[in-house]
């Protein structure tokens, strides 16, 4: 249908440009006009453990993005100079406290006496990377700031703290300058902006299996979810760089092997790397299995570097950081003790370090023990931060100026690595043996392995994402997960989506609907499950918290490829409730409910057998249920809402078209005309609002059987719609849509008093914004008969019967089949359509078919005794308010209006006649 | 002063070793830690652990030389016991740069170790000296 179609795109396209709200709470990072607190750099890293989706809209931001990758900010870290050099015994508690709470109140005064040198310091920082992206005049003000003592003190700052605040600012050398660095694995990728900005340019070639569908398909989809990412970040780069083309990138095309481990990597790197894994706090599951790593953030000094190969290895006395010991492996580490911190390249080149700077390292740092007397060793310190610690500020001037070439040592080719553990009897050996070969790929995540990891934990987890992430593209076996049902809906049948019915037959049974739960866990994630019928035993699931077991995850989808299922998301985002925060210690308020809704939701499909769902009576998460909001249609309309969904209760007084088969109903488009009380006793601010409203239900919207059954009778309804999506000037029912005949328990109405219509409906007359597919009144002047179609018919005077036998033998009688009866006086009914001279439409040509009442009080006093009846007669006569659908609106090549004269459904049954004044003579 | 490198590349090695051991599967924390280390160089040597590209030739003198079938279709001869691979990339990062430890076929080798996924095949010592002939014609 050319209509549908129109509408769907439009809507797919909005969707696909949804701007996200800005992150109210990380406007302290837009810091551009000289925030100079170390508490930015707090909520900054807050922020990054935090929700990365939350870093779009803030010019600021830009660079946190989706792949964990931050850049410098230029104007982020400006904070007094050291009083002395490092002591370290009293900085054993509390290592994140330590480095981030000092309170910009705690360090004004200093700030002010220092506020000239620092000034002078920074004239010689490098900002390489910023200098793309900031302007000139930015950059001017900036420097020439002399509001450098002004203190924007954050929330992050840890009042509480102050006191100790002062004793430990007196130890720690004070940050002066500290820089965020980029994480880049892509040992290929350039420094210029693109790249910079662009982060995981590899990826998207990559992850060419997931979820086991077609592997083009998800290559699809993880393009989209990237071009999502990216228009959520709102870089201005991001269209030149959707797809660098590195070498690396070019020889990425070929796919890697499902299951296997290079695949595993990349996907553990996307989810390291993604925006949504950031706000999910993704590291905390590195806690969850390395020891060690408790503490979040490690603070060391470099006390030497050089260069191995292209990592640069940092001898560094800990200073804070990572407090407990690591018992699993014996080797007690602490402040004090010695590591040795491997840096990447990239971050090795922004962070520029040199022996004596201190060194922040954030998660997901990684320590691994060197057994027999080496030092631990830190891996994976993609996001590190140097606080300078050098007194001298000529010192830093020439860190700055010079690139310092460390001393680089050279492995010897005569380095074999021996692999430990490989067999009990022969660790030295490299001989791999025969029967080993032969386990094959017993090694790979299966199930079971996922499961057994999984069950050491918890059997039900809290988060979708993490059964979602542990248990693969297979079925979740022993696991669940707890969820709150915000919604349930069923949704056309996996054939159902008309490609495949339309080029068969035309004649198919169609596919049986499928129940779906739109599901949300105490994280905010969203899921859709596909459910049998069954499953559900008539519960009562929606608003209620439940247990998931048993599913099995078909795809995770995006907006771009679902915009229905998320502008339902989206209208139930903002949560009722502070979202867990996943990070443990971190308090609840730290994760607001303003954070932008989810850029992607998992679609779930429960095992016929093995699904489960149990209802568990008074979760707190179900109090992040959010009920659909009913409103009044004048409120519907009158705010501009598009693409979002709206539920409202509104009375049904015509139908289009009206059939009598149920199945007819289900598959094909319907036209509701509704209205409510609202829009019936409108005042005159109003006058853009209809009186009559049409609804738009398509066939993916799944109707149940009690709507069906009423909509096939002919009489009004008052219907309740769940879900409606609003369109470009009317509202449609599509996919999630429910309409329900009761208002159920649990729906909330907003404003005063129901919308419930009581008197007569009332019409909008016929003008020049009467759209197609509304009704409304007419009443004009006669000034044509369309002689064409215009033809009569006799019928049964008794049941109506228009399929009369007219039989010669008994004198040309008609004889009702249905009736078995002669009939003597059979009605004459008339099909006539009349063009009309409409006062409200005076350049237009008004075609009306009239119902047979109005023909024959149209007729009533010209028609002949044999039925027959002049045109000239009926010419001059008025007609008056007639309730008509509009079929047709043309303005080419002349203005041209089709109606149909219609019977209102009223509240009795019966047509308005209030309404229908059969006519004016 | 000693390097650290090596040390750091045996001990995660052993790490992944006994990980496989233990429980038949390797801790994503090893997988991020390879990458770190040998940057697009791990995902690259996975995909061949994957797809079972390294084959052990011995022969019954004791010799032994690994086959590593590359992405491109080559057939890369590395000799594990003195830490050389036949490829260029070893040729210019490994040898005459020094930027990387190994290449991704020597990695993919001691991967494949530590998976226990190596093919296995053996040739008579006749066999393998004209694989290591060949193998020399090939570069001449």
């Amino acid at each position: 249908m050319p209509r549908g179609g129109r509408i769907h795109s439009h809507k797919r396209k909005r969707n696909g440009g949804i701007e996200y709200p800005s992150f109210p709470e990380e406007k302290p990072l837009q810091c551009r006009t000289g925030l100079r607190t170390v508490g930015t750099a707090a909520s900054l890293s807050k922020a990054w453990l935090k929700c990365g989706e939350g870093f779009q809209d803030t010019p600021g931001t830009q660079s946190l993005t989706t792949g964990k990758v931050t850049l410098t900010e230029k104007d982020l870290e400006l904070a007094p100079r050291p009083k002395k050099e490092t002591t370290t015994s009293k900085n054993t508690s509390e290592p994140t406290d330590i480095t981030w709470s000092s309170s910009g109140s705690d360090l004004s005064d200093e700030d002010k006496t220092l506020s000239k040198s620092q000034r002078d310091e920074l004239q010689f920082i490098d900002w390489e990377i910023d200098s793309d992206r900031e302007d000139a005049s930015e950059y001017n003000e900036w420097e020439d700031c002399k509001s450098a003592v002004e203190i924007s003190d954050c929330a992050s700052c840890a009042s509480s703290h102050s006191v100790t605040n002062d004793e430990r600012l007196s130890e720690l050398p004070k940050p002066i300058f500290a820089e965020i660095l980029e994480y880049s694995s892509d040992s290929h990728k350039e420094d210029d902006s693109e790249n910079v900005l662009f982060i995981d340019s590899e990826s998207p070639h990559k992850y060419h299996m997931e979820y086991g569908s077609d592997a083009r398909q998800v290559t699809d989809r993880l393009s989209n979810s990237r071009l999502k990412s990216e228009t959520v970040l709102g870089t201005p780069q991001k269209q030149t760089a959707k797809f660098p083309r590195t070498p690396e990138n070019s020889g990425k095309k070929k796919k890697l092997l499902r299951g296997g481990l290079a695949e595993r990597l990349t996907r553990l790197q996307n989810r390291e790397r993604s925006a949504i894994s950031l706000w999910r706090h993704q590291h905390v599951s590195y806690q969850k299995t390395i020891s060690g790593t408790k503490s979040g953030v490690l603070t060391v000094k470099i006390l030497e570097l050089h260069e191995e190969c292209t990592m640069q290895v940092a001898m560094c006395e800990q200073l804070v950081g990572s407090p407990a010991a690591i018992p699993s492996r014996g080797v007690a580490t602490g402040p004090g003790t010695n590591l040795k911190v491997l840096f990447t390249q990239e971050t090795a080149c922004y962070l520029r370090g040199c022996p004596q700077d201190v060194i922040h390292i954030f998660p997901p740092w990684q320590k691994l023990i060197i057994p027999n007397g080496g030092c631990p060793i830190i891996l994976n310190t993609y996001f590190c931060q140097k606080v300078f610690a050098k007194e001298d500020s000529e010192t830093s001037h020439k860190l700055y100026c010079h690139d310092v070439l460390l001393p680089r040592r050279n492995i010897t080719l005569a380095q074999m690595f021996k692999i430990k553990n490989l067999s009990n009897n022969s660790p030295e050996s490299q001989v791999v043996y025969r029967d080993l070969a032969t386990t094959g790929k017993d090694w790979t995540n299966g199930p079971e392995k996922a499961k057994q990891h999984f069950t050491d934990e918890s059997p039900f987890s809290d988060s979708l994402l993490d059964v979602v992430e542990s248990q693969g593209a297979s079925p979740w076996s022993g696991v669940g997960v707890q969820v709150m049902v915000q919604r349930v809906y069923s949704l056309p049948g996996r054939d159902g989506t008309g490609s495949q019915q339309e080029s068969s037959s035309g004649h198919a049974d169609p596919p049986e609907p499928r129940v779906c739960l739109l599901v949300q866990d105490a994280y905010g994630m969203f899921g859709e499950v596909y459910l049998e019928v069954a499953m559900l035993k008539g519960k009562q699931l929606e608003g209620k918290s439940c247990r998931l077991a048993g599913m099995k995850v078909l795809q995770k989808t995006t907006r771009g490829r679902t915009p229905g299922l998320f502008s339902l998301i989206d209208t139930i985002w903002h949560p009722a409730i502070p979202l867990k925060s996943p990070r443990p210690g971190q308090p609840c308020e730290e994760v607001k409910t303003h954070l932008p809704p989810p850029s992607f939701c998992y679609i779930l499909s429960a095992h016929p057998n093995l699904g489960q769902i149990d209802m568990i009576e008074g979760d707190p998460i179900s109090k992040l249920y959010q009920p659909p909001v009913l409103l009044c249609l004048r409120d519907i309309l009158q705010t501009d809402n598009l693409g979002a969904r709206c539920s409202f209760h509104a009375r049904v007084i015509y139908q289009r078209p009206q059939l009598k088969s149920l199945l007819l109903l289900a598959q094909r488009e319907i036209w509701l005309l509704v209205t409510d009380i609202t829009l019936q006793t409108k005042d005159g601010n109003d006058h853009h609002l209809p009186k009559i409203l049409p609804v738009c239900v398509t066939p993916l919207c799944v109707l149940g059987l009690e709507i069906l059954e009423a909509l096939s009778v002919a009489a009004p309804h008052s219907i309740l719609f769940r879900d409606a999506l609003r369109d470009q000037g009317q509202i449609v029912c599509v996919e999630r849509t429910v309409l329900l005949l009761q208002k159920p328990f649990g729906c909330v109405a907003s404003g005063a008093g129901s919308c419930e219509l009581t008197g007569p409906v009332i019409l909008d007359e016929l003008d020049s914004l009467t759209p197609v597919n509304s009704i409304c009144s007419v009443q004009g002047t006669v000034v044509g008969v369309d002689e064409n179609t215009a033809f009569s018919w006799p019928t049964c005077d008794w049941c109506g019967n228009g399929r009369l036998e007219q039989r010669p033998e008994d004198g040309g009688t008609f004889f009702c089949g249905d009736c078995s009866k002669l009939i003597t006086s059979p009605v004459l009914k008339r099909h006539l359509q009349v063009f009309l001279d409409c006062p409200s439409r005076p350049q237009c040509n008004v075609k009306v078919k009239l119902l047979q009442g109005s023909i024959s009080s149209l007729l009533r006093f010209a028609a002949c005794e044999d039925g027959t009846y002049e045109v000239k007669s009926v010419l001059g006569k008025e007609v008056g308010l007639l309730s008509c659908f509009v079929h047709s609106i043309t303005t080419h090549p002349t203005n041209f209006i089709g109606l149909e004269e219609i019977e209102i459904l009223s509240a009795g049954g019966t047509s308005a006649e209030g309404q229908r004044l059969p006519l004016d003579l | 002063m000693a390097v650290a490198l090596p040390a750091v590349v045996e001990e995660l090695l052993s790490e992944m070793a006994t990980a496989v051991k233990e429980s038949a599967r390797i801790p994503d924390e090893h997988l991020l830690s390879l990458k770190f280390i040998f940057g697009s160089s791990a995902i690259q040597a996975l995909d061949l652990v994957d797809r079972q590209s390294i084959t052990l030739i011995s022969s019954p003198s004791g010799r032994h030389v690994y086959q590593v079938l590359g992405s491109s279709g080559k057939t890369y001869t590395c000799l594990a016991s003195c830490h050389y691979c036949s490829c260029p990339a070893f040729a210019f990062s490994v040898l005459r740069k020094g930027d990387s430890l190994l290449c991704k076929h020597l990695l993919a080798i001691y991967l494949s170790q530590v998976m226990r996924t190596c093919q296995q095949l053996s040739v008579s010592d006749k066999q393998l000296t004209d694989l290591l002939l060949i193998e020399k014609k090939q570069e001449a």
